[in-house]
């Protein structure tokens, strides 16, 4: 868990050694992403995206993570504070459907503002798919609504209008298996 | 918010109070920078059909302040600059069809404030434009990036949005739309 800098306040003649450790950590928490809370989640499996049913996609594959938020479904976040999130959502060979990805945060015990297993949708986009056949994709960008509190869940969720499945990376053709999906957060502030 | 003062500190010379308080002062800028964000919880609005040739036209309005670090959220069609600098837009419209499939075109306006060496009252836009063809049962079309402008104070940001047909309105079953604004750089 990061801890959340204490920016100290110097007096005149001021010695304090703890109080240059506080102002190096808050530096490091701030420019360095191996401290600030920093997550990159990539899925594995090949899922099928339920017809008309919005489903939430599993990314159990850690590509970086600084604050040990992975729990293979989506984020649980550790550290408190204001947080963005973006997703890059991606379904096969599509064909004149409609598309759509969002967000869902779950509230834990711990969040203030809101009431256990409380769930907020936020960061939606949606289309139509080409009707050619080629792979289908949609970028998600957003800040989350609310402070975030440990134990706070944040998943990515898709919705499609005829079945179909997301696929990794295969650089198969030009219009197919190009997509590498992914769910990248950031700690951007503190808040209560 | 106050823009950092990041003092410079020579070979030789011995940090003063000052010095290491407006190091800390950046700290605490940068941890809890200015940002907002804020959605559109009723839906209903009916951005006007666009023509071939002009921009989106009707400012979105977005009256529910989820987060706001810096009081950019005064108006729910705009959020005006209190700190300036460079900023990181991201913003989504939400339209639901009405039957047929439609197009939804959006993107981001900006207008100086008094403060803008441009003087007040420049418009420019669409910058982050996007296009979506919704159907059913919605669209939403949006886009994130640094703004390309540097932001005075009091210069301000709208979403504006047009679509295809008159019966598209703004939904809200799925999250709906939303804007916000977060502070990059100095």
């Amino acid at each position: 868990m990061a801890q959340i800098p204490i920016v100290p306040t110097f007096v005149t003649s001021d010695t304090s050694i703890p109080k240059l450790a506080q102002l190096s950590y808050a530096v490091s928490f701030l420019s360095d992403y191996g401290v600030r809370p920093l997550w990159h989640l990539e899925p594995t499996a090949t899922p099928s995206i339920t017809l008309n049913t919005w489903t939430t996609l599993n990314y159990p594959t850690v590509i970086f993570d600084s604050d040990g938020v992975s729990d293979a479904a989506g984020a649980l976040i550790v550290t408190q504070g204001i947080y963005a999130v973006e997703a890059c959502l991606q379904i096969t060979a599509a064909g004149s459907d409609g598309m759509a990805g969002s967000f869902r945060i779950t509230a834990g015990a711990n969040n203030p503002h809101l009431a256990p297993a409380a769930t907020i949708r936020f960061g939606l986009r949606a289309k139509q798919t080409p009707s050619s056949g080629g792979d289908a994709a949609l970028c998600l960008s957003d800040i989350v609504p609310v402070v975030c509190y440990p134990g706070d869940k944040i998943v990515v969720m898709y919705y499609v209008t005829a079945t179909r499945t997301s696929d990794a990376n295969t650089n198969s053709s030009f219009k197919n298996g190009r997509f590498n999906r992914s769910f990248m957060g950031h700690f951007i502030s503190t808040g209560t | 918010m106050t823009i950092p003062v990041i003092p410079d500190l020579n070979a030789g010379q011995i940090a003063q109070v000052a010095d290491l308080n407006a190091i800390a002062s950046a700290c605490t800028f940068l941890l809890a920078k200015p940002l907002a964000r804020v959605h559109d919880a009723v839906g209903g609005q009916n951005p006007a059909v666009f023509t071939a040739g002009n921009p989106p036209a009707t400012n979105i309005a977005f009256a529910t302040v989820d987060l706001d670090t810096d009081g950019m959220s005064g108006t729910s069609t705009k959020l005006t600059i209190h700190t300036p600098g460079w900023y990181k837009v991201r913003y989504g419209v939400n339209v639901s069809t009405a039957g047929a499939a439609n197009h939804i075109n959006t993107g981001v306006f900006s207008t100086t404030g008094a403060n803008n060496p441009l003087g007040a009252g420049v418009v420019a836009g669409p910058f982050l434009p996007s296009w979506t063809l919704a159907v059913l049962p919605e669209g939403c079309a949006g886009g994130s990036g640094i703004f390309p402008f540097y932001l005075y104070n009091l210069d301000f940001l709208q979403i504006r949005a047009g679509t295809e047909t008159a019966v598209d309105t703004t939904g809200v079953t799925d999250a709906g739309s939303f804007f916000c604004l977060e502070f990059v750089s100095t």
